[in-house]
């Protein structure tokens, strides 16, 4: 009987090899950010393409104000990018963030747990109708019943992991071409962004030299002047740093789902699960030996 | 797009950027040097990229746009004469709303190819939630079945 416990744990061991276990939850939450991240990106370049556009054209209007010319108070924006091309993009990055979210939930590990829970307790009251039924042999049966309940378990919890990392590995070429897609296609709208900024950088010089040649202007109020300008084109100059920053963004998404794919076994839950095998089968060694 | 209407987009941004050009306001006195500048830049960009139009992408086009731009704005940083920074202003918003126009054919171009992708995500999402479910449904089941069997236990064991 002594040999009989390195020989179960050897059964554990081989029970568990092989298993499929579920991605990591950090792992899962370090994809669904880097998408949340490439959908920020994309609001903020949409949002800075507006924003400059409409400045851009409120410069003017006061350029013409300050040197007598006609002017409007309302909006005269110069063009930006058509919001319906953006959205295009935003629901793809909407479907990958759906595609993320289910997957979190699907890969919590709630359903396993509940599964092997489940399979267990069927088991046992298996065990204990036998049991019943048979008063003989029952210092074994419940133990054995139990220890069949939880393989079982194993076994559909093995499967559902399965099922989950199969759909993750089939999505991951398309992880990768829709993050191509959209690199290429940030990259045409962050070249519109550096030109506006340009633009920007131009005109509101123009409103500076317009405001000096007025003599009556004195050098502290042409300084204040200067320096507000400088800080409005810092404040849209570090929006369009941080909109350069796609690229980076999208490659991590790609990064966070090859982890998923790669999926390294889960060592904290093949712990788990080894030990309550291994107790399963410490009841079923210590009934038989009482039998 | 195909490769023609490309082409045909570059000529009439090209043209437009010439009409641009020859449009602007001959200037009233001093700033002759800055009129010929222009104008001899605007001749050299187009000069420079007319015999290549006929291989020209959307995106070579867009790279000849920006390549403009560039070069005006280092020529607006090097002026402070408001007459010339108006005129530098208006090409180069010029040119960003032209780059703009061709952008969006650039992204029209990718549009297409969003929505199978969009839908093989959304499919995926409803596969897992739906694997989850019934893995959910099952446990449920198992214990339901665990709870049948502890009852009839308990009759057999009265019995």
């Amino acid at each position: 009987m002594r040999n009989k416990f390195p020989l179960s744990l050897a059964l554990c061991a081989s029970v568990l090899a092989g298993c499929a276990t579920l991605p990591k939850a950090t792992k899962v939450e370090d994809f669904g950010a880097a998408v949340e991240t490439g959908a920020a990106i994309l609001g903020s370049m949409a949002t800075t393409n507006r924003t400059l556009a409409f400045t851009i054209g409120e410069e003017d209007q006061a350029n013409n104000y300050i040197t007598g010319r006609n002017f409007t108070l309302g909006d005269t924006p110069d063009r930006f990018f058509d919001p319906a091309r953006i959205n295009v993009r935003r629901q793809a990055l909407s479907a990958l963030s759906a595609y993320g979210n289910a997957l979190k939930k699907a890969a919590d590990g709630t359903a396993i747990a509940d599964l092997e829970n489940a399979s267990v307790r069927l088991g046992e009251a298996a065990g204990k109708i036998v049991a019943a039924a048979s008063p003989v042999s029952a210092p074994i049966i419940g133990p054995a019943a139990k220890l069949a309940g939880r393989g079982i378990g194993f076994v559909i919890g093995n499967a559902y992991a399965a099922e989950i990392q199969s759909i993750i590995v089939a999505r991951d070429p398309d992880v990768a071409i829709v993050v191509d897609l959209l690199k290429a296609d940030l990259a045409v709208i962050a070249g519109a962004l550096q030109l506006q900024f340009d633009d920007l950088q131009i005109q509101r010089k123009l409103t500076l030299v317009n405001v000096r040649s007025d003599r009556r202007v004195d050098r502290l109020r042409l300084y204040a002047e200067y320096e507000s300008a400088r800080r409005e084109l810092d404040i849209l100059k570090l929006q369009v740093a941080a909109a350069n920053s796609y690229s980076a963004v999208l490659d991590s998404i790609v990064e966070a789902h090859s982890e998923l794919v790669r999926n390294e076994p889960d060592a904290a839950a093949s712990v788990a699960r080894l030990v309550a095998l291994t107790n399963d089968l410490s009841e079923l060694v210590a009934a038989i030996r009482k039998g | 797009m195909t490769l023609e209407e490309a082409q045909n987009e570059f000529t009439a941004a090209a043209v437009e950027f010439e009409t641009l050009i020859a449009g602007t306001p001959v200037p009233a006195s001093n700033d002759t040097t800055f009129w010929s500048r222009l104008k001899t830049l605007a001749m050299s960009v187009l000069g420079t990229v007319a015999p290549m139009s006929a291989g020209l992408t959307m995106r070579t086009a867009m790279q000849a746009v920006v390549a403009t731009h560039s070069v005006i704005k280092k020529l607006a940083d090097a002026t402070g004469n408001a007459v010339e920074l108006e005129r530098y202003a208006r090409v180069m918003r010029g040119l960003t709303a032209e780059y703009t126009a061709l952008a969006e054919k650039v992204l029209d171009q990718s549009e297409a190819k969003y929505a199978p992708i969009a839908e093989r995500f959304k499919s995926a999402a409803a596969s897992l939630k739906e694997a989850y479910q019934k893995a959910e449904q099952l446990a449920s089941s198992l214990n339901l079945g665990a709870d049948l069997l502890n009852a009839f236990g308990k009759l057999v064991s009265v019995l």
